[in-house]
């Protein structure tokens, strides 16, 4: 049994309750109109979020090949039903686990990118009132690619834009190392 | 010999006081005489010779005559050869006498020698009791004396024809007849005729002396010789007498002390058989008493054996159930073994179909999520489909949340069995060594019970023996009860017997002070009489002591002597006398009298006591021999 997969069915992380969890649900009912749906997932012990929308899939960790880069945060390639497709992480994180939790595959120019994270939490409804973008804070996340913050219980939640997650010039060396 | 020679002188006083009176008599007859005497002298002289040879056997005659009334008088036929040899000189001096008719002196030598016979006679016949016949004899003695005195003056007459008659009552030629006496020397005449007229006094006095002597001789033959017989016996029986009844009383005395020291020490003797059977009674009793408890004892012991028995059995049984115990635990062991190392497989397959289970929820949880993506950019027409992939992704949560549950129990339950297989083996290897260690003990158990079971049949036998010897203890016991009673009977027997000799000895020790008085009385009325009759009193033959009184003066003197000498010599030899010469008449009569009571001492226990009173002299002795001496009477 893997940390992540205990990670993912263990309740607490996100309130250590049932019905906190229906409640984002129905929150997300509430607001109909004007709220979005995003994705909550776990990474280095902090939460985030991005919009459902933005996210083709979500697959089970793949064996990444990984690719000689000068790109730190560039795992390697995998084969994504006929796709190759560049692993990348967020933060600075250990090869050793590139195989462990779940991947986030995004739509980019030079085709599927996955993000690994630790784990996939919940999909919930946050309407934009809800999300201030104007706070700025210290995060590990670099500021281009968050959208806000949005906070949830007593949870802090950082919420990312994932197609600005990769500069031009990471794109177009992905690229080139994807048809190496 | 001095007392024969002390009698005789003593007869000599008395003759020579009678011949002293008689010479008296003569010499004045003869100083009458005595002018003639001197005138007849001369004629005197001449025949003188003749008269010396008369003179001789007158002597002679006398001598014979004197021997023969000692012999008489003394019964001592040792002067018969005096009288017989003095009778040879008579003889040869009748031979040598001229002149006188050989016809006359050979009678008269016959009838000197009847009178020999005669004496002899007599007193052979006093010692062998015939005093008539006796008497007869000194009668005929008599008769013969007056022949003889008739012959011997016939005799004399013819032997003195010239000189006129012969006096024939006094034998000798009287001074009358010496008228033819013709010698010329006067003085030797007158010398002759004095020593003729003393010897004519002697002469004369003699036969006075014969006279008075035949007529003594006669008398006593007929009158003092019965009575002094008599008073011989009488003195003998009156000394042994005497000296009997002394013993008899000392005796009797130390009869009655010994009687009366066994009548004690027969009630002692009582008083401890009585305690000795009180105790054996008592002792009969603890036997009974032992029997019982030793009865109940062996009932005991038997049913010990019968529960050692079954203990043994028992104690079999153990340790066979003590094996079983083992090897159940080794069963169990292994079987909660098989059966825990069951539980955990069903464990793990638990564990492992719970991952499949949380496998499923992840998968779920993917597709819900997708989904969702999928719903949302179906967008107005994907709203329901977004709401069923909310609702998939909460189930599989919940599933998740089980299966998590299920693996938690899981563990926990790994966890579980593993502390309870440890556990179960641990209390198992303990029990196990417990069970050994009962085992072990068991084991010693039933050798212990197997040896206390021979203790206990040991015990059985052993009890079995003491019975055995306890009832022949209390047999023991009760024959000597038995006895015991029989020798009370006899004690009482005994003490009644005891008191019986009491009053015997009593009585006997009564009569004994008497007869002793009563010989007192009789010695010294016998010894008077004695000395009334004789003068004095011959004690010859009774006891070694010897008394003569000389004189009737001695009487008292006697009477002190009698005092005095008599019970030093009773002391002395009263004992050896009284049972050491049961001829005695006295003493047979004594011990006549002592039959009453030596019938129930016993001759026996007399004679020792006096052994014991002569070696020891110690009264406290004597009495405890003679208790011995009862007591193995009794006993045998």
């Amino acid at each position: 049994m893997s940390t992540v997969a205990r990670k993912i069915a263990e309740p607490k992380v996100v309130g250590d309750d049932d019905d906190e969890i229906k409640e984002w649900y129905e929150g997300d009912s509430e607001t109909a109109e004007d709220a979005a749906q995003y994705l909550l997932f776990f990474l280095d012990d902090s939460y985030f979020a991005t919009p459902l929308l933005s996210v083709r899939e979500v697959i089970e960790a793949q064996s990444v090949k990984s690719v000689p880069s000068s790109q730190s945060h560039f795992l390697g390639i995998f084969n994504l039903r006929g796709e190759i497709t560049g692993a990348v992480t967020m933060t600075e994180r250990d090869r050793s686990k590139a195989n462990q939790g779940r991947f986030l595959v995004f739509e980019t120019d030079i085709g599927p990118i996955a993000l690994v994270v630790d784990d996939v939490v919940a999909v919930i409804s946050l309407s934009d009132d809800s999300i201030d973008t104007k706070v700025n804070v210290k995060s590990k996340v670099q500021a281009r690619h968050r959208i806000g913050f949005t906070k949830l219980g007593d949870q802090l939640i950082t919420i990312v834009d994932l197609k600005k997650l990769l500069t031009e010039s990471e794109l177009i060396n992905i690229n080139s190392l994807k048809k190496k | 010999m001095a007392r024969r020679r002390l009698g005789i002188s003593a007869k000599t006083i008395g003759f020579n006081v009678v011949l002293l009176v008689v010479s008296v008599v003569l010499q004045l007859m003869v100083t009458d005489k005595i002018s003639r005497a001197i005138a007849s002298a001369k004629e005197q002289g001449r025949r003188i010779d003749r008269l010396n040879e008369l003179n001789v056997i007158a002597n002679k005659l006398a001598e014979t005559r004197y021997w023969l009334s000692d012999v008489a008088l003394t019964w001592d036929m040792s002067s018969i050869d005096k009288a017989k040899s003095a009778q040879k000189v008579l003889n040869a001096g009748f031979k040598s006498l001229s002149g006188v008719d050989p016809a006359a002196v050979s009678t008269t030598e016959k009838k000197i020698e009847a009178l020999f016979d005669t004496t002899i006679n007599a007193v052979t016949s006093f010692a062998t009791g015939d005093k008539d016949g006796g008497a007869k004899m000194i009668k005929d003695a008599r008769v013969i004396n007056e022949d003889i005195d008739r012959m011997i003056a016939g005799i004399v007459a013819s032997g003195t024809t010239k000189s006129g008659t012969a006096q024939a009552s006094v034998g000798p030629p009287a001074p009358g007849t010496v008228a033819e006496i013709n010698d010329a020397n006067p003085t030797d005449q007158i010398v002759d005729t004095i020593s003729a007229i003393q010897s004519v006094a002697a002469v004369s006095a003699s036969i006075t002396a014969f006279g008075l002597l035949l007529f003594c001789f006669v008398s006593q033959r007929s009158v003092v010789t019965p009575i002094r017989e008599a008073l011989k016996h009488l003195l003998e029986i009156s000394k042994a007498n005497f000296s009997a009844s002394r013993s008899l009383a000392e005796s009797s005395e130390n009869l009655l002390n010994t009687t009366q020291d066994q009548a004690a020490a027969i009630e002692e003797s009582v008083a401890a058989m009585t305690e000795l059977k009180s105790m054996v009674s008592r002792t009969a009793e603890s036997a009974q008493g032992t029997r019982e408890s030793s009865d109940r004892v062996a009932m005991k012991t038997q049913s010990g054996l019968e529960a050692m028995g079954r203990m043994v059995t028992h104690m079999d049984v153990m340790d066979g159930a003590v094996a079983d115990v083992i090897n159940s635990m080794n069963d169990m062991e292994r079987k909660t073994n098989q059966q825990l190392g069951s539980v955990a497989g069903i464990v793990d397959d638990v564990a492992e179909k719970a991952a499949i289970i949380n496998n499923i929820v992840l998968k779920t949880q993917l597709l819900s999520f997708n989904a969702s993506i999928e719903a949302a950019r179906a967008g107005q027409h994907g709203r329901g489909f977004a709401v069923v992939a909310q609702e998939v992704g909460a189930l599989s949560r919940i599933i998740g949340k089980a299966a998590q549950g299920i693996n938690e129990l899981v563990l926990k339950s790994k966890v579980d069995i593993k502390s309870v297989i440890d556990d179960m083996q641990q209390q198992i290897s303990h029990s196990k060594t417990s069970v050994q260690k009962s085992k072990a003990i068991a084991k010693e158990a039933v050798a212990a019970t197997h040896s206390s079971n021979e203790i206990f049949e040991a015990i059985a036998l052993e009890m079995r023996d003491v019975k055995s010897k306890v009832a022949f203890v209390t047999d023991a016991t009760i024959e000597q009860s038995k006895g015991l009673d029989q020798i009370s009977l006899s004690m009482s027997d005994l003490q009644r017997a005891t008191d019986k000799n009491s009053a015997a000895s009593d009585k006997n020790r009564h009569l004994s002070d008497k007869l002793k008085q009563e010989s007192d009385r009789l010695q010294s009325l016998g010894v008077a009489m004695g000395v009334l009759v004789e003068g004095s009193v011959n004690l010859r033959g009774m006891g070694r002591q010897v008394v003569t009184f000389v004189t009737p003066k001695a009487s008292s003197l006697m009477d002190d002597l009698m005092k005095n000498a008599a019970p030093g010599e009773a002391t002395a030899h009263s004992s050896e006398q009284v049972f050491e010469s049961p001829t005695s008449p006295v003493l047979s009569a004594v011990a006549t009298e002592d039959s009453a009571v030596n019938e129930t001492i016993g001759e026996d226990v007399v004679t020792s006591l006096i052994q014991k009173i002569k070696t020891r002299g110690v009264p406290q002795d004597v009495k405890s021999s003679s208790e011995v001496d009862e007591h193995e009477k009794r006993s045998a």
